[in-house]
């Protein structure tokens, strides 16, 4: 008799001590889902707040008389398509994006040689106007690199999680799936180098 | 396989952001750090003073951190690390500012909290570094050149934050003044009623009573004033620096070569 209550009185104690530590650990892994999600959005904004920034910087760059136009339309190309990318934090697959990465990274080439070309026009940088707009490119650049590594951060404390055990048992059952963070990519990437 | 890989790849980046350190937060602290030890003590001590007085008055954080090197590491970077670390501003309306030089790469930065990107774009602060700080970096003249730094993001700051810690004088200074008035007025009352008393009667027990209710309206007349005036600062003594408060930043701010 009072062996059989020991046994149970474990055994239910063991059931409570998995159930809240499973629990537990599912909460944490919503919170960390959340930080995630979060850590994207702001990547997401900090690159809208790029694209805003170059219509100006177009107008300001095509006041300058005969300015290189196809850098120019270039610009104003990957701008397009890169504002039309979109991506919801819940349904961030590694494919979309990558699809992101590279739609932003041909943004930032184009930008670049935007930036470049305007080295060649001494009436443009000495110009007010252009040398706060690379003021502010270069802030927003400088955004970018860091929400992209606290996503980054985000997404490998997730991983850690979600992939450990006992927890990857949980994950799975609640369909946690392992994320994907940016990768850095060979030049493409690189921010445009802006020069006083 | 591809994903092992993949992870690995992200928890050797993860491991080895963590490892680029920066210069430890001081204990106790200070707003101004020089670890290249190319100001005086003096310089040291009045920055810390102005800063500490600005910390007190609007509640603005503008911490001074001088190294002698990055160890190769880019100076917005490191900059971001350290003004998270030390939670430079408050964790609140993050109201920080680093201004960070490191000596023997000749690289400055201002790195903006989130809350004063407003107050402070990049173009602002592209301007200060541009204007303020190069040319007496140029000389070596790191003190003026953080002095001009300090005077105008403090000037930039104000429009934005000052308002917060000193919205008691600005606000209900008149209804303050009466309520004193009048809580003055009443100590008088009791303290001459139980003189009154205390001589009439000559017993021991009215002027305790007196004394009591004299001590009770003291201490609430003390209370009362303590709360007004928002506890003076963060629960450190006066004269110091009352600590960091946990403030974020975005990457937001400027700066490069001098």
């Amino acid at each position: 008799m009072s062996t059989k209550n020991i046994t149970l009185i474990v055994i239910a104690a063991l059931v409570l001590l998995l159930g809240g530590c499973g629990c537990n650990g599912y909460n944490g892994l919503v919170q960390q889902d959340e930080t995630v999600n979060k850590a994207w959005n702001n990547v997401q904004s900090d690159y809208q707040r790029r694209a805003d920034l170059i219509p100006n910087l177009v107008n300001t760059v095509k006041g300058e008389a005969n300015f290189e136009q196809t850098t120019l339309e270039n610009v104003v190309k990957a701008r397009a398509s890169a504002t039309q990318m979109k991506i919801d934090a819940k349904d961030l697959t590694p494919q979309k994006l990558q699809e992101f990465q590279a739609s932003q990274g041909q943004l930032s080439q184009a930008l670049g040689r935007l930036l470049m070309v305007t080295e060649n026009y001494p009436n443009l940088r000495a110009n007010e106007a252009f040398r706060g707009l690379q003021a502010q490119l270069e802030g927003t650049e400088n955004r970018i690199k860091v929400s992209r590594n606290d996503f980054n951060s985000a997404v490998a404390d997730y991983n850690i999680k979600a992939r450990s055990f006992p927890m990857n048992i949980l994950a799975g059952m609640f369909g946690f799936k392992v994320k994907e963070g940016f990768k850095a990519e060979v030049g493409a990437e690189k921010a445009p180098e802006v020069k006083f | 396989m591809k994903k092992i890989v993949f992870i690995l790849i992200l928890l050797a980046g993860y491991f080895s952001s963590l490892a680029q350190n920066v210069l430890p937060k001081p204990n106790p602290p200070h707003l101004v750090n020089d670890a290249a030890g190319v100001l005086s003590a003096d310089q040291v001590a009045i920055l810390e003073q102005k800063l500490v007085a600005l910390d007190d008055s609007t509640s603005n954080q503008i911490a001074v951190v001088l190294i002698k090197s990055l160890d190769g590491s880019a100076i917005e970077d490191y900059a971001v690390k350290l003004f998270r670390e030390w939670g430079i501003g408050n964790a609140k309306t993050n109201n920080g500012i680093l201004i960070i030089a490191s000596i023997d790469d000749r690289k400055l930065w201002i790195e903006v909290g989130y809350g004063l990107e407003g107050a402070i774009p990049d173009i602002t602060a592209s301007s200060i570094y541009r204007n303020e700080m190069v040319p007496s970096f140029k000389e070596n003249n790191y003190y003026r050149g953080i002095d001009n730094a300090i005077n105008a993001l403090t000037k930039a700051a104000v429009g934005e934050y000052k308002i917060k810690k000193d919205k008691q004088p600005s606000g209900g200074s008149g209804g303050n003044s009466i309520g004193t008035f009048l809580i003055i007025l009443v100590i008088i009352i009791v303290i001459v009623l139980s003189r009154g008393g205390g001589r009439g009667g000559g017993m021991m027990s009215r002027s305790g009573v007196g004394n009591i209710a004299e001590a009770i309206l003291w201490s609430s007349l003390l209370g009362g004033n303590n709360r007004d005036s928002g506890g003076f600062g963060g629960g450190g003594d006066s004269g110091g620096f009352g600590g960091f408060g946990g403030g974020s930043t975005g990457g937001g701010g400027a700066g490069g070569s001098w």
